[in-house]
């Protein structure tokens, strides 16, 4: 099977004027019980009943268009990690549709696969390897990984030796690393020193640079006003509003109540 | 809208698409990086490291002989070569389980925050239990050498026995992976399972003392041929007959189709569970 971003079906700049679309998708998650009951969940089986649970998502609609840069905001609990998921094929939605015409990205954050007890130099590898490198490209981008986590000591060390500062930065450079069309950040940016965020800004900057399309999640407005063009409002799982970012972010920050913990706390 | 239930088809924009996110290339180097993973971390706070695998099989040897050569009498030769033929290959099919069952349930970052073949963790389990089990035949072989044995032609049976074990090991790894997610009681109730199933084996008796009118039952059990194919091809000699060839090869076929099929209707309600 060809891969859905091989020529012919969209990869960057002359790919789909809108390489994602999502049609009235909505996503239904149980309520979690500490425990699975087997009779319960057998009873509700037999006789039909609702599981009881919430609409994280319902009804968002929407096309993202190839070169853009959406913002996505909203409180916490506002479905913006579910859509994300939804984008990147983690999860399927309950009902609606979603047509993916270009190479996504397939994490949200950074280092899902870290392991602490093995190596700087081997968490890269099977981290490039998670994110759909072979080993041979990895090893050809190795020491610009290292690089941009600044990590160039440590890299034989166990990843329990790590500050968390260290460990996010070389999640961060891994990542960088990895080609997408589309490339689709949950709150990634808030985390290293001034010169790793310089360095950040930087790859970024060269991403758009491509014409490449980015997704971000960010409760810090001032990221998604210096990097969006357009803002997706969600609130409650639906849209609240979709338009340019100065317009939706203005909007939004009226409408946030005073001292609204979730404005306040990056990455909360 | 309907909601989602637990092993129904998903909604359109489902699974199928995505699966040629990636090549065979990568997926190659993320299951190599995975089996390098689990091999180097598993033994980190260890005195004795990776003698783990050998020490729980010896130990389990020297127990059956005891009982069974020294108290119960059954008088059969070489009863401790009889015995490890056994033990070893049940050692590596209970950790190799074992490893699987919980290959999703303590990663759920890369169920939840990434998008992987996800199959790719319990059979990267089963493949790190693999190796080990490759150390504890070296032993084996060691233990035989010194007791002056060389290999027969039925060697050449050991390929075929490795094979069909992995055929019921991988299927069991994959269905038990899956629904440990829903129901952490499997992760429970399997090991428990093994336990009583090791002795449905040729284990510590001849595939003889079974009476033949229940043997073609007994064969169903994967493993009851597995353990015998093992016997004849390390110590016994002798071959198989169709018979027990065809039941084993279709019991463990089975086990493998079964495993594969309640993993792709798990697949894509793990991140929903997890």
């Amino acid at each position: 099977m060809n891969p859905p971003w091989s020529a012919g079906n969209g990869s960057g700049p002359g790919g789909p004027a809108e390489p994602i679309v999502l049609e009235r998708v909505s996503k239904w998650y149980r309520r979690r019980d500490r425990r699975a009951m087997l009779a319960m969940s057998l009873y509700r089986r037999l006789t039909g009943a609702l599981t009881p649970g919430f609409w994280a998502l319902s009804d968002v609609s929407l096309a993202v268009r190839a070169g853009e840069a959406l913002g996505i905001v909203g409180p916490n609990g506002a479905g913006k990690t579910t859509l994300l998921k939804v984008i990147a094929g983690i999860t399927h939605p309950t009902s609606g549709r979603v047509a993916v015409r270009a190479h996504v990205s397939t994490h949200l954050g950074v280092g899902s696969g870290f392991q602490q007890y093995l190596t700087g130099r081997d968490n890269v590898f099977l981290q490039g390897s998670i994110l759909g490198l072979t080993n041979r490209q990895i090893a050809s981008r190795f020491d610009a990984i290292v690089a941009l986590a600044g990590i160039e000591t440590a890299v034989d060390q166990p990843l329990w030796t790590y500050s968390a500062g260290m460990t996010t930065r070389l999640g961060f450079a891994v990542a960088a690393h990895v080609d997408f069309d589309v490339l689709v950040l949950d709150e990634a940016l808030s985390v290293g020193d001034r010169a790793f965020n310089e360095r950040c800004a930087a790859v970024l900057q060269g991403f758009r640079a491509a014409q490449r399309t980015l997704i971000l999640v960010s409760h810090s407005l001032a990221t998604v006003r210096a990097l969006c063009d357009r803002v997706l409002w969600l609130d409650r799982g639906g849209v609240r509003a979709l338009g340019a970012a100065d317009e939706i972010l203005r909007a939004y920050e009226a409408a946030r109540p005073r001292g609204d913990p979730a404005a306040r706390v990056p990455g909360s | 809208m309907s909601r989602a239930s637990d092993l129904a088809v998903p909604a359109a924009g489902g699974a199928a698409r995505r699966i040629g996110r990636r090549d065979v290339a990568n997926v190659r180097d993320l299951f190599l990086n995975l089996v390098h993973a689990d091999l180097t971390s598993r033994f980190h706070s260890t005195a004795l490291g990776a003698l783990w695998f050998v020490l729980g099989p010896t130990l389990t040897t020297l127990i059956l002989v005891v009982v069974f050569q020294h108290v119960v009498r059954l008088g059969i030769p070489d009863y401790p070569l009889f015995v490890l033929c056994a033990v070893l290959p049940w050692s590596f099919y209970q950790a190799a389980v074992q490893n699987a069952l919980a290959s999703l349930t303590r990663s759920p970052a890369l169920v939840k925050r990434v998008l992987i073949p996800r199959a790719v963790l319990p059979l990267s389990a089963v493949a790190a239990s693999l190796v080990h089990f490759a150390l504890s035949l070296l032993v084996l072989l060691g233990v035989m050498l010194a007791l002056g044995r060389t290999p027969s032609a039925a060697v050449a049976l050991f390929p075929v026995a490795l094979g069909l074990q992995l055929l019921s090991l991988t299927g069991l790894a994959l269905a038990g992976a899956a629904l440990n997610v829903f129901y952490r009681d499997v992760g429970h109730v399997v090991p428990v399972l093994l336990r009583l199933a090791f002795y449905l084996t040729p284990s510590f008796y001849p595939l003889a003392y079974v009476p033949a009118r229940w043997r073609d039952l007994y064969l169903l059990n994967p493993m009851a041929g597995v353990v015998e194919l093992y016997r004849q091809a390390l110590l016994t000699g002798g071959w198989p007959s169709p018979r027990l060839l065809a039941i084993t090869f279709g019991a463990s076929a089975a086990v493998l189709a079964a495993g594969i099929v309640v993993f792709r209707r798990c697949d894509p309600y793990l991140e929903d569970h997890l």
